[in-house]
């Protein structure tokens, strides 16, 4: 007797069709499970029958192998329990292989019968709907999440046995109704109307919004650099459907997600800890995890104390900060992620964190503040659009009482300017905001006029810039022409860019 | 120069076997006239101990140099690209010479004049604020420019600042660098860079012969040449206790003019020169002309620049510079007092900046240049 169910695994963050076979032979009982099985998937087998015979269902006695095809992919997890299950009992005869045909199941099994949520499911289910499948059995607490796939009835099960009946068509289960999307307001819970003063880095920020800029925060201790960082998700413009499901479809993978709303519509806000080693930051581990860069995909990979992260932890996020992606390979699983975040460093500027106060003496000697601007690489520079310096705040500025621009207010601009960006992007693949532009687009899109280009090329000499960071002036340039609502960029543009970059010559290349 | 049997090769002799002890040097030679007499004496084993020359100075005669060691020391020099001045070369610095204790043999690379115009020392402290680093930089521009030579040490902070603002100014043979280390080993390394440019544009001077440790001893001991090259010193900034107090002791005791630039009576960095300029030892400076006048020299007035401004920038931009022009503020200062949006304020800036009217530093503070 051979029973066959469709169940899903995951490669990467894509799921991949699963065949799982269960063949009954006459002969001595036993078990074997074949298909490059790990560890959890061979322990199916005692949670499986526990879970048969703990639901009063005839758990058939005979000579069983259970085959995942395709044979050659490593198969992960506890996502195969009730697929194989359900595969037993069809060959015990409890189901009739024609009821099961047409649909995808997932779901790991707890002894008792129970249904245990499992990660991954929307990619799966989006998989599954890719290769026209229409009806889907998944465990309760993942049914929101695959309620997102268009077209795809989503049977949620808790236990063993409520899958079997709603099979047989004893007790039919309902299919999850899909709740309407509906984005996160505002994606961060500090806004810019509480940031006294820092008129500077609050515009920096918003250019950085307008045009999903990398940023730069160089302050003296308590500056607000982390605030800045903190209410930057409140000016971004929020996630699409599309650009959530993907979003979610991480982070489904990584840590499954919540399961009253299924989706993640809040944008991702990253802030790992600077010990944070290479691996957990681009992904890794045996089967080549996403790491930080992807969860902070679409949305704020914040890195506070920029300086303290060991130098070939920050080396690495060269690769997604250039091309969105990272590739991720492993004795186990090869993998590549989307990784398209906005950086936001910030950093002291100096041990002491006072080189250049004017309140507070630095008490650094020059050769050790020069040591520690170099843990941060002139190409990491040159990765990022936006260098900006947090002036000290004064007492006064704390006490007062006068209102600052909201983020509302400040999201509305960005939001405008995105619009524009989009508009102008329509016709190319892979480009949605004027961080994304390559150096060919810029020649097509970052047209200067005769004053522009005279005031690009004296800050080229005067700075010592490098071709990559005129690359970036010019970028940055357009998204202050789009948020001025110039379709050409302007001189004053190109000034105001400018001021963004004028940094390095103060810091990396100072004269002590 | 130094041919077997010439005056210079025995004072070259007597330097290496003393090492770099100018003292020791000059009370043999008061004692033997010439060097050539003190090396005859030494060979012929006619040396005594006496007021002249310890035991230990003659034991280190003794074991001078041989004639091939020499010969290849002065091939070493020269293969490195140093170039040697005696004191008794009639080529040696007119002002130097005239210490007590001036180097027996002088290191350079560049151009060293005999009787520069108007050399006048720039330096002070190594951790200098702003202020400081932009009045050493003008400042030494601006001597350069009248045709003043800048002398300097080359260290961190005042001292590079000096020759950078000297070098600045399109004289020729604007700067000397006085060295606490050798020539071939620059100290510190950051200004490597500088001291290629001091070579083409000026010249590098030490005492301390081509591999020579970098001791710490050395910089107080250079400190008096920097004095000695120069007519008069301006001190930049100097804290209670520093270096530059030994330059100014120095040049005291070589008679030499000693200026002071005045800094804020809070300022750390400043209470050195605030001192010696409440005591009489200094003259304070507001401008290079109170330098000048010393020694009957003069320099144009830039309030006709400032009335050309307004006519030049416009409303907005005066404005900033004007504000500025009274003190240092940073963005956030700039934006509350003089009410510009920060987009409007970014580009004024960078306008500002690249007609060279205002610089920023760290802290995103902007001053005028």
């Amino acid at each position: 007797m051979l029973g066959k169910v469709i169940s899903y695994g995951l490669t990467g963050i894509s799921g991949c069709m699963i065949h799982v076979e269960v063949d009954m032979a006459n002969g001595l009982p036993s078990y074997e499970t074949v298909g490059l099985p790990d560890a959890a998937v061979r322990e199916s087998k005692d949670r499986v029958r526990s879970a048969i015979v703990n639901s009063s269902l005839p758990y058939a006695h005979g000579k069983v192998t259970v085959n995942l095809a395709p044979a050659d992919v490593k198969k992960v997890g506890s996502v195969y329990d009730l697929p194989i299950a359900l595969g037993l009992l069809i060959c015990g005869e409890a189901l009739e292989q024609e009821r099961i045909d047409g649909y995808v199941v997932l779901g790991e099994l707890a002894l008792g019968g129970e249904v245990r949520p499992v990660k991954g499911v929307l990619p799966m289910a989006l998989a599954a709907k890719e290769s026209g499948f229409e009806r889907i059995i998944v465990p309760f607490e993942n049914a929101a999440e695959a309620s997102y796939v268009e077209g795809m009835k989503v049977f949620p099960v808790r236990t063993l046995s409520e899958a079997v009946h709603h099979l047989n068509g004893a007790a039919p289960i309902e299919p999850h109704a899909t709740q309407p999307w509906t984005p996160e307001p505002l994606g961060s819970n500090v806004d810019f109307a509480d940031i006294k003063g820092q008129q500077g880095a609050k515009r920096a920020a918003e250019i950085a919004a307008a045009g999903g800029h990398n940023l730069l925060l160089i302050g003296a201790p308590g500056s607000g650099k982390t605030m800045i960082a903190k209410a930057l998700p409140s000016i971004l413009p929020p996630l699409s459907f599309e650009d959530a499901l993907e979003v979610t479809k991480i982070h489904s993978v990584v840590e499954g997600i919540d399961s009253n709303s299924g989706i993640i519509s809040r944008l991702p806000y990253r802030a790992p800890h600077h010990t944070a080693s290479a691996a957990s930051l681009v992904g890794g581990g045996s089967n080549a995890m996403p790491g930080e860069v992807s969860l902070a995909h679409m949305g704020v990979l914040f890195l506070d104390e920029f300086t303290e992260f060991d130098k070939r932890v920050l080396e690495t996020l060269r690769q997604p900060l250039e091309n969105g992606t990272i590739s991720v390979a492993r004795v186990n699983a090869k993998a590549e992620y989307p990784a398209r975040f906005m950086l936001v460093a910030a950093m002291n500027p100096c041990p002491c964190g006072y080189f250049g106060s004017r309140s507070r003496a630095c008490v650094c000697t020059p050769y050790q503040i020069q040591k520690y601007l170099a843990r941060v690489s002139g190409p990491m520079l040159d990765r990022i659009d936006l260098h900006v310096e947090l002036s000290e705040v004064a007492y006064t500025d704390l006490r007062s009482t006068d209102s600052a621009e909201s983020s509302l207010e400040v999201r509305k601009r960005v939001e405008s300017a995105r619009a524009v960006q989009t508009e102008r992007y329509c016709g190319e693949e892979r480009i949605s905001s004027n961080a994304q532009l390559d150096q060919r687009k810029i020649k097509a899109y970052c047209e200067l006029d005769d004053a522009g280009s005279k005031l690009l090329e004296r800050a080229m000499t005067a700075y010592n810039l490098t071709p990559r960071a005129y690359t970036r002036i010019l970028k940055v340039s357009r998204t202050i022409a789009d948020l001025d609502d110039s379709p050409s960029i302007k001189a004053h543009h190109m000034a105001e860019a400018i001021q963004y970059r004028s940094i390095i010559g103060k810091y990396w290349r100072m004269h002590v | 120069m130094f041919e077997k049997g010439t005056e210079g090769r025995y004072w070259l002799w007597i330097h290496r076997a003393l090492g770099v002890a100018a003292q020791a040097f000059y009370l043999l030679l008061s004692e033997y006239e010439t060097a050539q007499a003190a090396y005859e004496a030494v060979k012929s084993n006619n040396i005594k101990p006496g007021s002249f020359a310890t035991q230990r100075v003659i034991d280190k005669l003794k074991a001078g140099p041989s004639e091939m060691e020499l010969d290849d020391y002065i091939a070493r020099v020269e293969s490195l690209g140093i170039k040697m001045l005696l004191s008794c070369d009639d080529d040696y610095p007119m002002l130097l010479k005239h210490i007590f204790d001036s180097p027996p043999v002088l290191y350079y690379k560049g151009v060293v004049e005999t009787e520069p115009e108007l050399p006048i020392a720039v330096i002070g402290a190594r951790k200098c604020t702003d202020y400081g680093r932009k009045v050493a930089r003008i400042m030494s521009k601006q001597l350069a420019d009248l045709g003043a030579r800048v002398v300097s040490g080359l260290a961190y902070g005042i001292d590079a600042e000096a020759s950078r603002g000297a070098l600045r100014s399109s004289s020729d043979n604007c700067t000397i660098a006085v060295l606490g280390s050798s020539i071939d080993r620059i100290y510190p390394k950051t200004n490597e860079r500088l001291a290629a440019e001091i070579v083409e544009r000026g010249a590098l001077v030490s005492e301390f012969p081509p591999g020579y440790p970098t001791l710490t001893s050395n910089f107080p001991m250079r400190n008096r040449i920097i004095s000695g090259l120069s007519k008069g010193v301006l001190v930049v900034e100097a804290g209670f206790k520093s270096g530059t107090s030994i330059t100014v002791d120095a040049a005291l005791d070589q008679g030499r003019d000693v200026f002071c630039v005045p800094g804020r009576i809070t300022d750390p960095q400043s209470a050195g020169t605030n001192k010696m300029i409440r005591e009489g030892t200094a003259k304070a400076v507001f401008g290079v002309n109170d330098i000048l006048e010393e020694y009957g020299l003069h320099a144009d007035s830039r309030k006709a620049v400032r009335k050309e401004l307004r006519r030049v920038l416009d409303k907005q931009a005066y404005a900033v510079y004007s504000i500025l022009c009274t003190q240092p503020c940073s963005f956030d200062e700039l934006c509350m007092i003089t009410g510009i949006a920060p987009p409007v304020l970014n580009c004024v800036l960078t306008e500002l900046e690249f007609s060279s009217l205002i610089s920023q530093s760290p802290g995103r503070v902007y001053t005028v240049q």
